[in-house]
């Protein structure tokens, strides 16, 4: 008899173990945040499962953002993707070209407010095919880091920008040059942003050979010369931290290693990229995609999961923790995010609500990749001295084999 | 002559000695423009911090299992193959060396993905197999022992067969013993290529129970900035073990390169 109670005990609990087993839906997010941002995914991905039984997320870091990319290329190869990942836009328009992506809004019952509530920017880059496909989520800009001790008042226009980078460097007998020069296609872009120019137009034909792109790199070369600027290699935070220059350009991401490299040898506060012709302030950072291969019950549970990581609450807690932007106006507005603003005045600029309305980001089309690399080289030539028209002539015909290659889908 | 020799010694151990005294600086110490060899106040907590920021205790384990076995399967394969390619004659050997040749001119990033499909048709992705079987061969390996077995003399081999030794038994009882030299430079090597692979390591597996130290070393650098202070004590711990080990092989290491026409 109680054998039998026994057995039936036993019956019953391999019931119930199996069928909570059954009811739990698994996922897998791949992601390449380590560190203080690791650490804030993990806390997430914690409070999450907590808070849903029935869901078990998983988050894998996958090493940086290149080997993340790696990962995923062969993923797709051998049918092992994950769930979910973090992605680059031109990586979205690879997987959306390829059918590999399902438009992740679908699958967060998202309302017509939460829908609008993502920051209008971010789902401009987020969309594909009229549909937000994927979710902005580590969202970053580019701003001006500024040494406060010697510039009591940023520059606002361009002209300022280069008077004040002179002052300093003559001030200092060049100990410390005004602004820092790592010849990037970002720093390009920032200056041919301002300048009214663009890398592509709408219809993807180039544009950065153009008067405008040309006096974007003469402006740079021009303050090298006068010795306003200095070129450097390595991270801009280390010349900053160093003294070595009192301005840079840079992403707001860098900002714990900007507070590293500073400690308390100066304040530093941060700025509005000057405007030229027109204001800019670039955009970028990575976005959340959604895989096909995953099922029905694991697409809703993704939906679920990333409706979580970008709710008020979460993308605060986020921004707060690594220096990224909170990807919602009701988290840019929440009291507890403007509270963090106001007591860290120098990272003001990088939540300033202007920008907003003059963002602009780098092209979400699959050739990027190949296409950044070829302009990115063609601004390492001509801080290498090479003759500019020669140099940004051979760029555009590589972007522009770059793009037809993408078009005919040989890509 | 000596003098030369503790210059060249000093050279070389600099950036050693500059990952030792960075590891213990605190982060604005790390990048100033003046030299500066010790921080004012050494950071010892730097060590705990960068120990805790992975599993490093797992990784320490996995790097350990993964890089022992391989090189313990390589040089066991490498000594059988090298001694079949200097010693034994067989049909179409000479082309078959230049096969295993022709392998270290494809670089590995090429296979990675073939090799990936591979493994997860196999079902290896997350376990030692796939971070321990496909690097049981290495034809550098193959190679170096193959050009020490070599210089070996044929009159010796002759020798023990008309002895009545037979081909296994001379292997194992004359040409390894006079080859420790090379053994031991095969199985440095080997460790070390294993103790640092990275790309690999992180494509084969998907949880931190699975992954080795390099991959731990990676949470310290982003591509907007980096942890030196942090970075330079991890990198000093993951360092540590091959440095003992290179201390206590010093010197068949040094003669196994000396003696194979290696050096530079």
């Amino acid at each position: 008899m109680r054998l039998k109670k026994l057995f039936l005990l036993s019956l019953v609990l391999c019931l119930a173990l199996s069928a909570t087993a059954l009811a739990q839906t698994q996922i897998t997010f791949w992601h390449a945040m380590s560190g203080e941002l690791g650490n804030a995914i993990d806390y997430l991905t914690e409070k999450f499962n907590a808070e849903n039984p029935d869901i078990v997320v998983e988050s894998i870091y996958q090493g940086r953002y290149g080997d993340l990319n790696t990962k995923l290329v062969a993923s797709l190869s051998a049918g092992t993707t994950p769930t979910i990942a973090q992605v680059y836009e031109n990586w979205t328009d690879a997987f959306f070209r390829h059918g590999v992506i399902a438009p992740l809004s679908h699958y967060m019952d998202l309302t017509e407010a939460e829908f609008n509530d993502y920051i209008e920017v971010f789902r401009g880059m987020n969309t594909w095919d009229g549909e937000l496909y994927t979710i902005p989520y580590n969202k970053s800009n580019w701003v001006m880091f500024y040494n406060a001790d010697l510039i009591p008042n940023p520059p606002e226009t361009v002209e300022e920008f280069l008077q004040i980078a002179k002052e300093i460097t003559e001030q200092t007998n060049g100990e410390t040059r005004g602004f820092g020069i790592r010849p990037t296609l970002e720093l390009f872009h920032a200056f041919l942003y301002v300048n009214g120019g663009d890398f592509l137009d709408a219809d993807l034909n180039v544009t950065f050979n153009s008067p405008e792109g040309k006096e974007a790199l003469e402006l740079m070369i021009g303050m090298l010369e006068d010795g306003s600027a200095l070129l450097i290699d390595g991270y801009e935070n280390e010349s900053f931290g160093d003294e070595m220059i009192a301005m840079y350009i840079g992403s707001s991401a860098g900002m714990p290693h900007v507070e590293n490299s500073v400690g308390d040898k100066f304040q530093f506060k941060t700025a509005p990229i000057p405007r030229g012709k027109r204001p800019g302030a670039p955009f970028m950072g990575t976005n959340i995609a959604l895989f096909n291969a995953a099922t029905e019950e694991q697409r809703h549970a993704a939906g679920k999961f990333v409706k979580f990581l970008t709710n008020t609450e979460n993308t605060v807690y986020f921004a707060i923790k690594t220096g990224y932007l909170p990807v919602t106006y009701s988290g840019l507005n929440s009291a507890e995010y403007q509270q963090f603003l106001a007591d860290n005045p120098h990272k003001a600029a990088v939540a300033n609500l202007d920008a907003f309305g003059y963002g602009y980001w780098q092209p979400t089309i699959a050739a990027w990749e190949e296409a950044r690399s070829a302009i990115g080289m063609a601004v390492e030539r001509v801080f290498l001295g090479e003759p500019i028209d020669l140099v940004l002539e051979e760029a555009q015909m590589m972007v522009e084999e770059a793009i037809e290659d993408m078009l005919s889908q040989r890509y | 002559m000596y003098a030369v020799l503790i210059a060249g010694a000093l050279v070389m151990m600099l950036p050693f000695v500059w990952m030792v005294t960075s590891s213990i600086k605190a982060p604005h110490e790390i990048t100033l423009r003046t030299i500066q060899w010790l921080p004012a106040v050494p950071q010892w907590e730097n060590y705990k911090v960068a120990w805790e920021a992975a599993p490093f205790d797992i990784y320490f384990k996995n790097s350990f299992i993964i890089a022992l076995t391989v090189m313990g399967l390589d040089v066991v394969f490498s000594a059988l193959a090298a001694y079949a390619f200097a010693k034994l004659n067989f049909f179409g050997k000479n082309f078959l060396f230049l096969l295993f040749l022709g392998t270290m001119m494809i670089p590995g990033e090429v296979m990675l993905i073939p090799n990936y499909i591979t493994m997860v048709n196999f079902g290896w992705i997350d376990t030692y197999a796939s971070l321990i079987v496909p690097w049981t061969v290495s034809v550098f390996s193959i190679f170096l022992l193959r050009q020490f077995f070599l210089s070996i003399p044929n009159e010796l081999f002759e020798a023990a067969i008309l002895d009545g030794c037979g081909k296994f038994a001379y292997l194992i009882k004359v040409m390894l013993p006079l080859s420790k030299p090379a053994l031991v430079t095969v199985m440095l090597f080997k460790f070390i290529g294993s103790w640092n692979s990275f790309l690999w390591v992180l494509i084969m597996t998907n949880t931190p129970a699975m992954r080795t130290i390099p991959v731990g070393l990676t949470y310290f650098v982003s591509d907007v900035g980096a942890y030196y202070n942090y970075l330079m004590a991890a990198s000093t711990f993951a360092m540590a073990p091959i440095l003992i080990l290179f201390l206590l092989l010093q010197k068949q290491f040094i003669q196994g390169i000396a003696r194979t026409g290696l050096k530079g």
